[in-house]
């Protein structure tokens, strides 16, 4: 998968975050480990309050005060992230470390037109300033949009979501990072601007050789995309392999429901396959593996201890079924 | 109240409490309002004593606030007088809540003429400065602190139907209003119950910030002598007899002004924790 | 598959025109979101719309509900024509007509708990006698799927899928004839999806509901719809059974958008949506149809018919409905 010399560009161990509210605390990323090669498009899968999205806000420090993180390992390109600053890691995040939001409008500075912010970009980038016009309008026409003299000059508020993914894409690809984390950025466009996106996402990635973390719940999206895929449940990864083989023959009986949800209904099935059951209350998680109460495979064991990551790399599982084999 | 009620109720208060501002706010103003109403009856003094052996006395252990003209201890009159100043703006700004609110929240409702009408004519108030507006109300309508309260009504009503309004507008188009709708829920009832408890918070920060701000125009007004008429001490009525020897006793005046300005204090420092805590950004901060 | 033939409600021509429109392109004008829209839903069955963002959909359904006063067009129900009515007049229809929003969380008051939000229905329209209320709400929560403890809880300690089946369950307390879902799965992640489209099979079956089902994803259109509307900018362009749209789709559009349902194909030949905004004359999908010749330009197609129930609006759809049965590019594997 990655050349002899290979660093990762991001190597996370044991990542705990811990959200602390009246009368007590939550952990919702419980032992989190990670790597993603450079180059490699990682999926991130989980339902909401899996913790999926909260992972990348602490990889990055963009969560509330009343978070704390803590981990074993978190390093970027080789670089200590708990070693830097505010500012220091400021600079790396805007310049090397990109994230695209499921709210594209959102990101944009509503006062500012299109073209101010493709500017700051290549600013950032170290271009020349006098010269940003042919490298935004070159980065407007990358990602589909033929008439950029005219974009640039758009508001965001003007922009429709699946226009403002584009744009995002655009500056994605004017900055260059190495690293680009992607959180649910299809889930509020319809299917035809989603097709288009995602598009624009193999295209980006092919292009910039970039490493990317794909957040997401939808299973059919990651696949499409992703070379490995990571399942997380009650914020711990379940399952991870590569996708195909993932896909061909999942351990994890979450992942198994997962696939089967999602295939059920791209098939033509009378009923909808279902898991049973709920999200776990972190605030007062069930003894031995937190995925015990929904699973159809249930051993005494699973309930008395938490199981670890069995089976051999790549593709390894969190589940006492895979124990030993 | 429900037990989940409650405990709703529960963590705002627990909010609250780490609020600094906000405790401090309350604070005061509690200890305002425990002062005008027990301090007043517990003083030894009754308001319209006079003592004519103590006239103009300074400030002592008798009197910590000093006497005035007619021997009359000055603490006292003053914690008389915030007590009908309190009243007074208080009723002012109550009605002003409930008339304001009220147009505000049917008008942004219904909208058409009727909208256009009120705003208009809330612009029309908004125009003048309110202190001046305030007097011309008190020429025609005659002095008296009834009338200050109408006057405090009549100035501030607009911010109360503008606000209002506007949050009505907002809360309008969301979506559980609209399942309102087709349930076929009539409308003075969605007013009630779906519009008006979420929109509650912020008209009750104004409407305490509203009380200081009346305070300033009814003390403002009987300053003038056409606001609440002697005997009857407000604030403004003591600061108008104090002014008259400011010269050899100060402290009448001055001893009124810090009442009046320990009041203000508390209330905004209370309306502004109250707003702290009505935004939940700021109420995580309070969390850590 | 087969639904009743009695319509339940008919919107008939209708049209719903906003002052000031907004196309992803930035420009703006004087629009309407809903353009002259013929359709039927009848009893018992599901029907569903479905389109991209900015085809009017969601306009339609709310039109419907008179959450917006349609411009132009009819509305009947029962033979009454709703669009003509005050908000007095409605009151007596509303109970039938109800509708389950697309967030669900924003559909509930936050100050209310589901017991409030679930009796309220209950009290306005005296369905039963106040000292049942309890235990109709219980009766409720439990044919949805929720346990009575969530009575007292408030809709943000919900999740998004609990929350959904509260406010499926408040619309039916009304036992309403028509439940409109507006993208009512959309914001739900995958694995709640099915549980809340099991639901809404499971009650409709069981009741004698219809069901106007809002939706841009196809898949879940399939396994939920009896008949199927395609929406276009405003315009109906294609109605039929579910089977006939995904077997034998007739309209440019509809086979573009099921282009998009098999990632192997490359899909129909479809210009980029962002190049070519819609056509103000003629037909709205000329600027981006493989097929527009220059005569789509001139006047909007008509709904025509294309066999039992069947419609397409194109003025085409003989011609390459014959030149070419193309092969099925919607099959996905099972």
């Amino acid at each position: 998968m990655s050349g002899p010399a290979s660093q990762s560009v991001m190597e996370v161990r044991d990542l705990r975050t811990r959200f602390h509210l009246h009368g007590g605390s939550i952990e919702v990323v419980r032992g989190l480990d990670l790597t993603i090669a450079r180059g490699e498009m990682l999926g991130l899968i989980g339902e909401s309050g899996s913790g999926k999205t909260v992972t990348g806000l602490s990889m990055l420090r963009l969560l509330p005060i009343n978070a704390r993180v803590s981990s074993a390992v978190l390093r970027f390109d080789g670089i200590d992230l708990r070693d830097l600053d505010d500012r220091k890691f400021q600079e790396l995040r805007g310049r090397r470390i990109a994230m695209i939001f499921q709210n594209p409008v959102g990101a944009f500075n509503p006062a500012k037109r299109v073209e101010w912010h493709l500017r700051e970009i290549i600013r950032r980038r170290g271009g020349a300033d006098a010269a940003w016009r042919e490298p935004a309008s070159a980065a407007l026409q990358a990602v589909g949009i033929p008439r950029p003299e005219r974009v640039l000059r758009l508001y965001p508020h003007q922009l429709s979501g699946g226009m403002a993914q584009r744009i995002l894409i655009a500056m994605v690809l004017a900055l260059e990072p190495d690293l680009i984390i992607a959180d649910e950025p299809t889930t509020n466009l319809d299917n035809i601007v989603e097709r288009q996106i995602l598009g624009l996402f193999r295209r980006l990635q092919s292009r910039l050789k970039a490493a990317f973390l794909f957040i997401t719940h939808d299973m059919t999206v990651a696949a499409e995309l992703c070379d490995r895929i990571a399942v997380m449940y009650a914020g711990e990864i379940v399952e991870i392999g590569p996708t195909r083989e993932l896909f061909a023959a999942p351990r994890h009986p979450y992942t198994q429901g997962l696939i089967a949800t999602a295939t059920s209904l791209r098939g033509r099935a009378a009923r909808l396959r279902e898991i049973a059951g709920e999200l776990p209350n972190l605030a007062a998680p069930p003894s031995g593996c937190l995925f015990s109460p929904r699973c159809a495979h249930v051993m005494d064991r699973c309930r008395a201890s938490e199981p670890a990551m069995f089976g051999s790399a790549p593709h390894q599982t969190r589940c006492f079924l895979v124990e030993g084999r | 109240m429900t037990p989940r009620r409650r405990a709703r109720y529960g963590r705002l208060l627990a909010a609250f409490l780490v609020n600094p501002t906000a405790l401090l706010g309350a604070g005061v103003t509690l200890f305002v309002l425990v002062a005008c109403t027990l301090g007043a009856a517990l003083m030894p003094y009754g308001p319209d004593h006079a003592d004519f052996m103590d006239l103009l006395s300074p400030p002592s252990w008798q009197h910590l606030f000093g006497t005035d003209s007619f021997g009359r201890d000055v603490l006292t009159r003053v914690l008389y007088g915030a007590r009908v100043s309190l009243v007074v703006s208080a009723a002012g700004i109550a009605i002003a809540a409930a008339v304001g609110t009220a147009l505000g929240m049917t008008s942004a409702y219904k909208g058409g003429a009727a909208d256009v009408v009120l705003m208009r004519f809330a612009d029309l108030l908004f125009a003048f400065p309110s202190f001046v507006l305030a007097l011309f109300l008190m020429v025609v309508l005659g002095f008296g602190a009834a009338n200050v309260s109408v006057a405090i009504a009549l100035t501030y009503f607009p911010i109360f139907a503008r606000l209002a309004r506007n949050m009505t507008l907002l809360v309008r188009e969301e979506p559980f209003v609209q399942a309102a709708r087709l349930m076929a829920e009539p409308p003075l009832l969605i007013l009630l119950r779906e519009i008006l408890p979420n929109i509650a918070a912020p008209l009750i920060v104004q409407a305490t910030i509203g009380i200081a701000f009346g305070i300033v125009i009814e003390a403002g007004l009987s300053f003038l002598g056409v606001g609440v008429q002697p005997p009857t001490a407000s604030l403004g009525v003591i600061m108008a007899d104090g002014r008259e020897y400011f010269q050899r006793a100060p402290w009448v005046l001055t001893m009124t002004g810090v009442a009046i300005s320990c009041a203000l204090l508390g209330l905004n420092l209370f309306g502004d924790g109250l707003r702290d805590l009505m935004d939940p950004r700021l109420r995580q901060r309070a969390q850590q | 598959m087969s639904a009743a033939t009695q319509h339940l409600v008919r919107l008939e021509n209708l049209s719903v025109a906003f002052p000031g429109g907004r196309h992803g392109d930035g420009e703006t004008r004087h629009f309407r979101a809903v353009d002259d829209v013929t359709l039927d839903v009848r009893v018992g069955e599901v029907l569903g719309i479905v389109g991209e963002s900015g085809s009017g959909k969601t306009t339609l359904a709310k039109a419907l509900l008179r959450l917006y006063r349609p411009s132009d067009g009819r509305i009947l129900f029962n033979d009454v024509n709703l669009a003509g009515l005050s908000e007095r007049g409605l009151r007596p229809y509303r109970r039938h007509l109800q509708m389950v929003f697309q967030d669900p969380l924003s559909s509930f008051n936050p100050r209310q708990t589901v017991f409030e939000a679930l009796s309220l229905p209950l009290r306005l329209h005296r369905i039963c006698l106040p000292e049942d209320i309890p235990r109709e709400v219980e009766k409720m929560l439990a044919r949805v799927g929720l346990s009575p403890a969530f009575r007292d809880r408030f809709p943000h300690e919900l999740s998004g899928g609990q929350l959904q089946r509260v406010a499926i369950g408040r619309a039916l307390t009304l036992s309403p004839s028509l439940l409109v879902a507006d993208e009512a799965v959309s914001k739900l992640d995958v694995s709640v999806r099915a549980q809340i489209l099991n639901l809404l099979k499971d009650v409709q079956s069981t009741s004698a509901f219809s069901i106007l089902f809002i939706t841009h994803d196809l898949y879940v259109a399939r396994y939920l719809c009896h008949r199927i509307g395609v929406m276009y900018f405003g315009r109906l362009v294609e109605l039929g059974s579910t089977d006939e749209i995904f077997g034998a789709p007739r309209h440019p559009y509809t086979k573009a958008l099921l282009g998009t349902l098999d990632e192997h194909m490359a899909g129909a030949a479809d210009a980029d949506p962002v190049a070519a905004p819609p056509s103000a004359v003629g037909c709205r999908y000329a600027s981006r149809c493989p097929h527009a010749i220059p005569s789509c330009a001139e006047a909007q197609p008509p709904l025509d018919t294309a066999g039992d129930g069947h419609a397409v609006a194109c003025y085409r759809w003989r011609e390459l409905a014959s030149a070419s049965e193309s092969p099925n590019l919607h099959h996905t594997k099972a």
